[in-house]
């Protein structure tokens, strides 16, 4: 496929391509908004190909001066003879409505005199799956934090007709299987008969450990294809321009910017495999929390660990939500129960009302002086 | 680099009709066409000029009669490529003259009927729903190839570069006055465009 999309991009694609709807799932810091921003990229510029990284190749001796790029004709990617490709966005939140999805009746704001008080709107699934039946036409529709919103409701009927095998036929035809829902047509306002059309490709993501959000129910997910996106150490150890392994111990100081970003890394991923036992895979932090915009590798070592602070208060608070109401189960995952004795952090037992109490005491914040200790501490297994 | 081989960076383009047919073959010379002059017109001159100094980088000076009287104007000056039929790859210096005082927003390429790659063989036969379109191709070694497409290959899936087919197909398909041709541009590397419809 093309030069420089991720493989993850390209799994997406494949995936759409095969399922039309897609759900990618992964703890926060996973890459699932990049992926997102990618696929949208490669989808709505053609063939997984971005015209700012592949353009447009002349063919000297051909007939048509610029056809498709070999690459172009690939079969794993969504509608790949659909010329006008579009991406439609949304967010699902608690105040989400089937209304702003599908369509639904809407006050009309600053109306003129006489004119009606109220207007059918065209949601966004609607507006996607217009686009998406017209002949040379394919939309994308990202839906991100899926979970946050009532989804089953927001998709209304529309929720039978989602599945590859429900949609109409690539040239808008019905088909035996194809399913049908009713919805309030914006034109005429009457109850109509609507199919989605084959080349239109759902996209959405969600992060399954928001403690704040229901989880989706089976009859729903189970109309999705999942991807599902895992922290990975690799690609921390490739932004911080580390080797792939390193089982050197840890210096009692660093002397170097690669050992405060190493010490990092093994903190990160023994945290990680702490938060798997004692709270549940889905609850790990992902590597993009340490993955500022700016490179860290070039930077002198003052100004990494300052860097360093900010990702890392973040991972403590992550820990100090997943783990609310457990202070051992925080402890341990920053080992401070049986951990060494230079850890800033100490569990500690006492007593209130003649009922034992636990607590957590150290530093308010992460600092420049303190958090290279505390990593090499949270790194010992 | 071998990756940019190819590449194309921008595209300059131009509904081409009767009145240009007849230009190429030296058959015209009539006021609606402008006059007996060899040549390609653009209109939006002043939207095209980005790409035009860019396709036609150097300036020259010629001599032009101006109200009866010799003068002198600065034209932009570049060269054009195709394959010829011997499928051996030539060059001609190219010309593209700025308005006349007469037609101010049109600049044009001059003398087209004595360069290979207007040839009216090449031309494909535009009608009712098959617009044909002149593209002069600039690509990442700024060497430029004019080329023709027709809109029904542009319509036909899997033909055309998507990103090339979707663009010319939109301004095919914006609305202009019923007299007046397509034209506009596409830059792959800023992302600029321009098209004459809306």
């Amino acid at each position: 496929m093309a030069i420089n999309v991720s493989t993850e991009c390209e799994t997406v694609l494949k995936l759409l391509a095969r399922s039309h709807n897609v759900l990618i799932s992964g703890a926060p810091g996973t890459g699932k908004s990049r992926l997102l921003a990618e696929v949208a990229l490669s989808f709505e510029s053609g063939y997984g190909i971005s015209t700012s990284i592949a353009p447009p190749k002349l063919h000297l001796q051909g007939k048509v001066p610029i056809p498709p790029t070999a690459a172009t004709g690939h079969q794993d990617v969504p509608a790949p003879t659909k010329t006008d490709r579009q991406v439609f966005r949304t967010v699902f939140h608690q105040n989400s409505k089937y209304r702003d999805f599908v369509s639904g009746v809407t006050p009309v704001v600053n109306k003129g005199a006489g004119a009606p008080s109220f207007t059918i709107v065209e949601g966004t699934l609607l507006r996607a799956s217009k686009h998406a039946n017209t002949s040379t036409g394919a939309s994308l529709l990202i839906i991100d934090e899926i979970n946050r919103g009532p989804a089953v409701q927001v998709f209304g009927g529309a929720i039978v007709s989602i599945e590859a095998d429900k949609r109409l036929a690539p040239n808008g035809n019905k088909r035996p299987e194809t399913q049908f829902f009713e919805l309030l047509e914006p034109g005429s306002g009457n109850i109509i008969e609507y199919a989605l059309p084959h080349d239109l490709y759902i996209l959405a993501a969600m992060n399954q450990a928001d403690v704040s959000v229901d989880a989706l129910d089976v009859a729903f997910l189970r109309r999705w294809e999942p991807l599902r996106l895992e922290p990975n150490e690799q690609v921390l150890r490739a932004f911080y321009g580390l080797s792939a392994s390193n089982s050197n111990a840890l210096p009692d100081k660093p002397s170097a910017t690669e050992d405060a970003l190493e010490a990092s890394v093994r903190a990160w991923s023994v945290i990680n495999k702490k938060i798997s036992l004692g709270r549940g895979a889905e609850f790990q932090i992902g590597h993009g929390v340490l993955m500022p915009s700016t490179p860290l590798h070039p930077l002198p070592l003052g100004e990494v660990l300052e860097y360093l602070c900010v990702g890392w208060a973040k991972i403590r608070a992550h820990v100090e939500e997943v783990f609310f109401g457990d202070t051992r189960g925080i402890a341990a995952t920053l080992n401070a129960l049986n951990g060494p004795s230079y850890n800033p952090f100490k569990f500690v037992e006492t007593t209130f009302a003649n009922d034992l109490r636990y607590k957590l005491d150290g530093p308010d914040n992460f600092t420049k002086s303190n958090i290279y200790v505390a990593l090499r501490a949270f790194s010992e297994e | 680099m071998d990756n940019d081989k190819g590449s194309v960076a921008r595209i300059l383009y131009k509904e081409i009709v009767q009145g240009d047919l007849r230009k190429i073959e030296a058959q015209s010379n009539d006021a609606d066409t402008g006059g007996g002059a060899r040549d390609f017109r653009f209109g939006s001159y002043k939207k095209l000029l980005p790409v035009i100094e860019k396709m036609f980088p150097n300036r020259k000076t010629e001599n032009r009669k101006r109200n009866g009287k010799q003068v002198e104007i600065s034209v932009f000056q570049g060269r054009f490529f195709w394959i010829n039929d011997q499928h051996e790859t030539v060059n001609k210096e190219s010309f593209f003259e700025p308005p006349t005082d007469v037609r101010p927003s049109e600049g044009r390429i001059v003398r087209v009927s004595e360069y290979g790659c207007f040839d009216t063989r090449l031309i494909p036969i535009a009608g009712i729903g098959n617009r044909v379109l002149l593209l002069l191709i600039q690509l990442y070694d700024n060497s430029v190839w004019p080329y023709f497409a027709e809109e029904k290959t542009l319509r036909q899936p899997n033909v055309w570069d998507p990103a090339v087919a979707k663009e010319l197909l939109t301004c095919i398909d914006a609305t202009r006055p019923a007299n007046r041709v397509v034209i506009g541009y596409k830059d792959f590397i800023d992302g600029s465009r321009y098209c004459n419809g809306n």
